[in-house]
């Protein structure tokens, strides 16, 4: 593995008096493919979270681009170059779609957001007066993507892009983000499908119950059924 | 007939400017999910600062300029002082808006008295409408500048970036620090816009109210009443039913009785609680 755009160094964090990780390590290299795996409530939200500072670690420490951002105040960190599409999509619903584009950056024209989404979301490009909140839940998820990559970020964070999202428009999301990775753009991905995942990543991180309890590629992991079986409660796809 | 055509129009005035202070009330609500207390205690202060720069200058002009501004002021250092610390937990700011209002009622009495005071209308005489009603000039010019404030907060909030961040902190404060909008600094910013729109609602309601330390008291009510059948957060809604209250309350005021018009403020109140607990006016949030 090349050096890490993003390390997280054994951080812990609670919400409120609750502590819900103990020990998560995990490393992304610029230009690669991190999946981030685990079953329901391990703490793969919230170590997303404190990645992008909306929760303190209270422990360990998190580093891009080499620069110490343990500390650092959330809403600093998309500037570093740190893009993010929350669970849920994030959208802001009564924003129109244009608005919504427009959030995370500063002095771009309207002529330089169309022509970024000219290529890659064209129905979005029909829809930039639209509010975000009366369009499907996959034309969202897209808005979110399209949003999150307005900042030009270097690394892409994804919190289950394809939750609760139509089957026929899964397939083209996860082509999307497949794009973006060819792109050079570094992915953190957290997906429930384990298929998807292990296709997509070149580096899978799995955690347990606030821990991060295997790291390694997604080959190791697929050679390993009993230890897939204990982490994630499934068989290898 | 032409009594309860010139109290309706009252209600009208009185009610854009309420509209005004209840909107300051509903974007702090809104954003900060804070209950501010001391909200009629800006609007009083925003009158007492009118008479005493008027007392002092001669001119409302300056009044007009000079006295919001001091409101955004006032707003900054109150959020920074009394909000951002106790902010975490809702019910303390209850508690300490309370504070702060008793601070700016016995502040104002120690430094302003107790006396109620008049302040003259800058612009005297009547006008004659149509149907021949004869009609306070000064009234209109209020209702004039409150609804103009009015459309540009809305335009403010529609049109720049700044207006922008707002609305997205207040659908989802963490979301919106993760596409790098410094929430702290929009809300305080917003506090700072609703204090200072209670005192420019001071400004302009000074000449045809009365400049005393209490006023702040007798109008928060009609202020909540406002934010309630609006709809909490909902800020069309909050300026709809400001004019809604005080136009009723002047035709049953004239009707009946100013007691009985209150009466049927709080019945509109309860009823919009029972059957629309959203407000009146759900559904046509900015």
């Amino acid at each position: 593995m090349s050096t890490p755009l993003l390390e997280v160094r054994g951080i812990s964090a609670s919400i409120g008096r609750v502590p819900v990780l103990l020990d998560v390590s995990l490393a992304v290299p610029g230009r690669s493919v991190v999946g981030l795996l685990g079953r329901n409530g391990v703490g793969k939200t919230t170590s997303l979270r404190c990645v992008m500072g909306t929760i303190a670690a209270t422990g360990g420490s998190i580093s891009f681009a080499g620069a110490d951002i343990t500390r650092l105040d959330a809403h600093r960190r998309p500037g570093l170059g740190i893009g993010y599409v929350p669970q849920g999509r994030g959208i802001f619903p009564l924003l129109t779609v244009r608005e919504n584009l427009r959030l995370g950056v500063r002095g771009v024209p309207d002529a330089t957001i169309e022509e970024a989404l000219l290529n890659r979301f064209p129905r979005l490009r029909e829809r930039l007066s639209q509010k975000a909140g009366t369009m499907s839940g996959g034309e969202q998820q897209m808005l979110a993507i399209a949003r999150a990559l307005m900042t030009k970020p270097r690394l892409l964070i994804l919190d289950e892009p394809t939750e609760g999202i139509m089957p026929r428009l899964v397939s083209e999301i996860r082509r999307f983000i497949a794009e973006i990775a060819a792109s050079g753009i570094a992915v953190l991905l957290v997906e429930q499908n384990l298929k998807a995942a292990l296709a997509i990543a070149d580096h899978v991180v799995v955690m347990e119950r606030g821990r991060s309890a295997f790291s390694g590629p997604p080959a190791s992991l697929r050679a390993d059924p009993d230890l897939v079986h204990r982490l994630l409660g499934v068989g290898i796809p | 007939m032409q009594d309860i055509v010139i109290l309706a129009l009252n209600g009208l005035a009185w009610g854009l400017i309420i509209a005004l202070i209840a909107l300051g009330l509903s974007v702090i609500f809104g954003l900060l999910d804070v209950i501010n207390v001391a909200h009629g205690d800006f609007f009083m202060v925003g009158t007492v600062l009118a008479w005493v720069a008027v007392d002092v200058t001669g001119s409302f002009a300056i009044a007009l300029v000079l006295v919001p501004l001091f409101g955004l002021l006032l707003g900054a250092v109150t959020e920074r002082i009394a909000i951002r610390p106790v902010l975490s937990t809702i019910v303390l700011t209850v508690v300490s808006t309370h504070g702060l209002g008793l601070m700016l009622q016995e502040g104002v009495r120690a430094t302003f008295g107790a006396t109620p005071r008049r302040l003259l209308a800058p612009v005297g005489g009547t006008v004659t409408l149509p149907g021949g009603v004869l009609y306070d000039t000064y009234r209109l010019v209020a209702a004039g500048a409150a609804a103009l404030a009015l459309l540009a907060f809305f335009a403010f909030q529609q049109r720049t970036r700044f207006g922008t961040w707002m609305r997205a902190v207040r659908h989802d404060r963490e979301t919106a620090m993760t596409l790098g909008i410094p929430v702290q600094r929009v809300q305080l910013m917003t506090f700072s816009i609703g204090a200072g729109l209670a005192l420019l609602g001071g400004v302009i309601a000074a000449p045809i109210t009365t400049v005393d330390f209490r006023a702040g008291i007798e109008i928060l009510p009609t202020c909540f009443m406002a934010v309630i059948i609006g709809g909490l957060g909902n800020l069309p809604g909050t300026a709809a039913a400001a004019v809604l209250l005080a136009v009723t309350e002047g035709v049953v005021s004239a009707v009946l009785d100013p007691s009985a018009a209150r009466i049927v403020s709080l019945c509109l109140m309860s009823a919009v609680l029972f059957l629309r607990p959203h407000g009146l006016f759900a559904g046509a949030r900015a």
